[in-house]
């Protein structure tokens, strides 16, 4: 999303308006995190669920 | 004859839970020993947002009248004094989660550590000060006052657990509850020389502890030995009707475990170059600790450590559109109670798309395996740092300065610790010396899922034989 586009959504969004130079930092950080889920996704099946992390900790176990 | 004031307080947890347990001391005495240390030091490092001292008072006549009457003892904590971070809720109490939104909100129920606590027979002191809605890794805090370091108030106390560090740091309580999103507990463990424990998430129950990020949440310890860290996680750990993410796994005998020794033990060590610049005071301080281990027993074995990095921001898009639905309404109705820090890094959470949140949290499972068949594969315990550079002063990392520099030091604050929260492994912060300013080193220890009695055992042995000096905080 570039900065103006967060600039415009700001308002309804946040709730409040907020400078193009905030929207760019915005946009920065969010490409980032954005980047770093998009570059793993290959690791990821159908079947996968965000509870299956937690069987593989206990399958995993070492008391 | 008595015992003096600063032999009390001194004591550890295990130490003086048996001294009360036998009617060496009471726990009135105990209670009021802590007490008056806390009015000596909270003027200086501010590290409690309340302080319940008649009600604490009162329940330790009651454990001592209890021990006369008929020798019983409620538990293995038995009128000792403790204290929490103040996200612990307690029916009818505030707990204000170091927030201005949170000020005067009373908790309708008890959190199930909590509970735990008090069927032990522990006595809690007060509630603890910490970063707003845990959101900063420094102690900065602009509506209850900064936390300060318990070696130099003019030095950081870490957070977000930062009253719980400082005040067992300080010998005001015997121990303190935290909770740990991306190194909430091991960074102000890490900066007040003492022990902090990140347990497996699923091994202690977050039921009834403000969350910072459901995902990344732990709730975990911080004690002065390896000992205490392990009497408080075998009360506190287990399955919890209250939260579905605890596990049935059954909950090992930690004190004893913990008495396991070293020798053979598999320490794995990454190359430090693939972690980024170490400040040369921290990389002594882990050669240190390595050397002391081996000396132990223990076998160093090089692993490959992949880039963290990926893993960091992958825990901070999860933590950013937690955060983003938590605080909606607030944020919408109450923008200016919260410090401009916290809104604005809770912001980009909004704009994130749900299939990227919900794919991040799926990762979880091929991540964790993934680690645990490579870096973790041939060893028992991984060896890393817990921050890049010495405890930096208060000034040098305040977020509100809007400084270039407090920016850079703590956006790598928590470069080796938020990881470890998506991978969920139990992880501990244990001391290791002090730097050239006269502030606590550290090392970080990462088990494999649940074996925290490893850790635990491993900084009991380095604890008992390691040879830097020891200094106790002085006002």
């Amino acid at each position: 999303m570039d900065a103006p586009t967060l600039q415009m959504l700001a308002p309804r969004v946040l709730g409040h308006d907020i400078t193009l130079e905030r929207a760019r930092e915005l946009g920065e950080e969010i490409h980032l995190l954005c980047d770093a889920v998009a570059g793993q996704l290959h690791l990821l099946a159908y079947d996968d669920e965000p509870d299956d992390f937690l069987k593989i900790l206990e399958e995993n176990g070492h008391a | 004859m008595g015992m003096r004031e600063e032999d009390i307080t001194g004591s550890s947890l295990a130490g003086i839970a048996r001294k009360i347990a036998t009617a060496e001391i009471s726990s009135e005495e105990v209670t009021r020993a802590c007490l008056d240390r806390i009015g000596q030091w909270q003027p200086s490092r501010n590290c409690f947002i309340r302080v319940d001292a008649e009600m604490a008072l009162a329940r330790a006549r009651q454990c001592d009248q209890l021990r006369r009457r008929g020798g019983r003892l409620l538990g293995p904590l038995h009128g000792v004094p403790l204290a929490h971070k103040d996200a612990f809720y307690r029916a009818g109490q505030v707990a204000t989660g170091g927030s201005e939104i949170r000020r005067t909100w009373a908790a309708p129920g008890t959190a199930t550590v909590l509970s735990r606590l008090d069927e032990a027979g522990a006595i809690q002191l007060g509630t603890l000060n910490m970063s707003e809605f845990a959101a900063f890794p420094t102690g900065h805090n602009l509506h209850y006052g900064d936390c300060r370091n318990a070696y130099d108030p003019s030095y950081m106390a870490g957070g977000s657990s930062s009253g719980s560090a400082v005040a067992v740091a300080a010998r005001l309580v015997y121990a303190a509850l935290g909770s740990d999103t991306g190194g909430s507990i091991r960074v102000p463990a890490a900066a007040n020389g003492v022990l902090g424990l990140k347990p497996t998430y699923g091994r202690v129950s977050r039921h009834g502890a403000m969350a910072r990020f459901w995902s990344l949440d732990h709730v975990g310890i911080l004690a002065r030995t390896a000992e205490d860290c392990a009497l408080v996680l075998g009360i506190i750990a287990g399955f919890d009707p209250g939260d579905r993410t605890t596990s049935r796994l059954a909950v090992p005998d930690y004190p004893s475990l913990a008495r396991v020794p070293v020798p053979g033990t598999r320490i794995g060590v990454p190359d430090l170059s693939v972690l980024g610049p170490l400040d040369a005071q921290v990389e002594r301080g882990l050669e240190s600790s390595l050397a002391a281990l081996e000396a132990l027993g223990a076998a160093v074995v090089p692993v490959k450590l992949g880039d963290l990095r990926p893993l960091f921001r992958i825990a901070e898009l999860i933590g950013k559109c937690e955060a983003a639905s938590m605080h909606r309404e607030w944020l919408a109705r109450r923008p200016g109670d919260y410090s401009l820090q916290v809104r604005s890094r809770t912001e980009a959470g909004f704009f994130i798309p749900a299939p990227l949140y919900l794919d991040a949290l799926r990762l979880r499972k091929a991540l964790l395996r993934e680690f645990l068949n490579t870096t973790m594969a041939k060893v028992d315990v991984l060896h890393l740092p817990i921050m890049p550079g010495p405890v930096p002063t208060l000034d040098e990392c305040d977020g509100a300065g809007g400084h270039d520099r407090a920016a850079a030091i703590r956006a790598r604050m928590n470069a080796f610790t938020r990881p470890i929260n998506l991978l969920g492994l139990p992880a501990l912060s244990v001391p290791c010396g002090f730097d050239a300013a006269g502030l606590p080193l550290a090392f970080q220890l990462v088990g494999h899922p649940y074996s925290e009695a490893r850790l635990l055992g491993i900084a009991h042995a380095f604890e008992q034989n390691a040879r830097f000096p020891r200094r106790v905080p002085a006002l």
